[in-house]
């Protein structure tokens, strides 16, 4: 029988494990909180499968989606929500999240995060999905703001008010993505502080800091590179008001050596426990003497 | 789909069509998160192929095959024909496609072991015993000594659950997927003798 840590809760910095770096962690079990997987790559029961298991037994987990199509129009796939259903079931992850997105139309598969217009027809169909899959899985999940090239003419609300309408709607909470409130500023033009300020800031239950490229006229959120210092500015100056909400470092390609990304992840770490600490009315001062 | 979702249908089918331009991010993405994958699934073929001709090749690939899984891990199946096919092609450069192609094919099933539903730790265990009882006849004529190195840099992974089961990656691998051979390189004898 799988034995799992003592406390399965996400709590100050994680880090998402990519694959190539799995047998490191297993060899070296680095000081981590905690980390996030992209579970669409575990949903079945190969090699990988079994890492994880390993993986499970040391460190807490969050479970992160990129396919369940939440604002597609196709039904939901029956055989991707069964198989995360098992998933769930075997691993209990302490968060389990997806995108506000679409990421099918037509029976192509875009592996990628499309956006769906802004407005309350849209919200309603998500959220009466997003009930379907927590249904099935017996519990709550998070979806994430994304980043965005184009909006559509469709869209009479802002982000902020179409996920807000989608948590009330459907009971899900959020997980905030500064890089891609970032990255909509300069794309669009949309503040990522009025972003922020239009959410339901209690549903927050974690919060994404990710590198993106510049690619034409764009920033592209494309993960393979470090938080910029803009972003990390955006999280000091919101992590006061995020209740101490666990924060995860996301790199996906170009991946650097493990020890790189622990140090990012240690960067967040300090800003996040720093927050905790000045928030339980105890300075750092305090704890060291 | 539910005739509820016209208008939604329509602003979504809409948008897509309108990001279906060169300068698109979102198009860029598409054809770019195709491509990206299939250096990923085969990372050996990648090397011997050489960043231009791989890049080339798969963005070939992706631009005439959309993905219809919702798994990416199971896109670029028919990649090895592809390059197959280069055999015949005279704009191709002279290299030996039809191993090529036969490398590839290994690393999709490689690939495979480590998505596959139909695959389990327990399973290799079993196969793992089955043929060690078995003569092992494992056919390598197509794959180069430098293409079999090539796996093995470029599956990492194997190393841990061969680890696990007290086994070489590449006798793991040849074991599985039960190549015909004419010989047994010292390697896995030795292996096989260890694994009793």
């Amino acid at each position: 029988m799988m034995t799992f840590p003592s406390e399965r809760v996400c709590r100050g910095a994680g880090l998402g494990l990519r694959i190539p770096h799995i047998p490191s962690v297993l060899q070296h079990r680095p000081a981590v909180d905690w980390f996030e997987v992209h579970i669409c790559n575990f949903l079945n029961g190969g090699l990988n499968r079994t890492l994880l298991q390993e993986v499970a037994r040391y460190y807490p987990l969050s479970f992160h989606g990129v396919s369940l199509n939440l604002g597609g129009l196709e039904a939901l796939d029956t055989g991707y929500l069964h198989a995360l259903q098992q998933a769930v079931d075997k691993f209990q992850p302490a968060l389990v999240s997806e995108h506000a997105c679409l990421t099918a139309h037509q029976g192509e598969h875009f592996h990628d995060l499309i956006p769906v217009p802004f407005n309350a027809r849209s919200a309603r169909h998500m959220a009466e999905r997003i009930v379907q899959v927590q249904d099935a899985l017996g519990r709550r999940i998070l979806i994430e703001n994304l980043s965005r090239y184009a909006r559509y003419e469709e869209s009479s609300w802002t982000e902020a008010e179409f996920l807000t309408e989608v948590c009330e709607l459907s009971g899900c909470d959020l997980l905030l993505d500064l890089n891609n409130a970032y990255v909509n500023q300069i794309n669009l033009g949309e503040s990522w502080q009025r972003f922020v300020e239009g959410l339901p800031l209690e549903r927050i239950r974690e919060v994404h800091l990710a590198g993106h490229s510049l690619q034409g006229e764009y920033l592209i959120d494309t993960h393979n590179r470090p938080v910029c210092d803009e972003v990390w500015d955006v999280y000091q100056a919101l992590a006061p008001i995020l209740n101490g909400c666990p924060v995860l470092i996301e790199w996906d390609s170009d991946l650097p050596d493990f020890s790189v990304l622990q140090q990012h992840c240690n960067k967040a770490a300090r800003i996040h426990d720093s927050i905790q600490a000045r928030s339980a009315g105890v300075s750092h001062e305090h704890i060291a003497y | 789909m539910n005739t509820s979702h016209t208008d939604l249908n329509t602003a979504i089918s809409a948008f897509l069509q309108q990001q279906q331009h060169d300068a698109s991010p979102y198009q860029h993405n598409r054809t770019g998160s195709r491509s990206q994958v299939l250096k990923l699934i085969y990372p050996a073929t990648a090397s011997l192929l050489g960043e231009t001709s791989m890049e080339a090749l798969s963005q070939v690939y992706a631009s005439h095959y959309p993905s219809r899984h919702w798994d990416i891990n199971h896109y670029g199946e028919q990649f090895p024909d592809l390059l197959a096919a280069q055999h015949a092609n005279a704009h191709s450069p002279a290299l030996p496609w039809q191993a090529i192609a036969a490398l590839a094919t290994l690393e999709y099933q490689l690939c495979s072991l480590y998505y596959a539903d139909s695959l389990s730790t327990q399973q290799l265990k079993a196969a793992r015993l089955e043929d060690a009882s078995e003569p092992v006849e494992v056919d390598f004529s197509p794959l180069s000594e430098s293409m079999i190195e090539r796996l093995e840099r470029y599956h990492p992974l194997m190393d841990s659950v061969a680890a696990e089961l007290h086994c070489s990656p590449v006798w793991l691998m040849r074991c599985n997927f039960r190549f015909i051979t004419l010989a047994i390189p010292d390697e896995e004898v030795t292996c096989r003798s260890a694994c009793g």
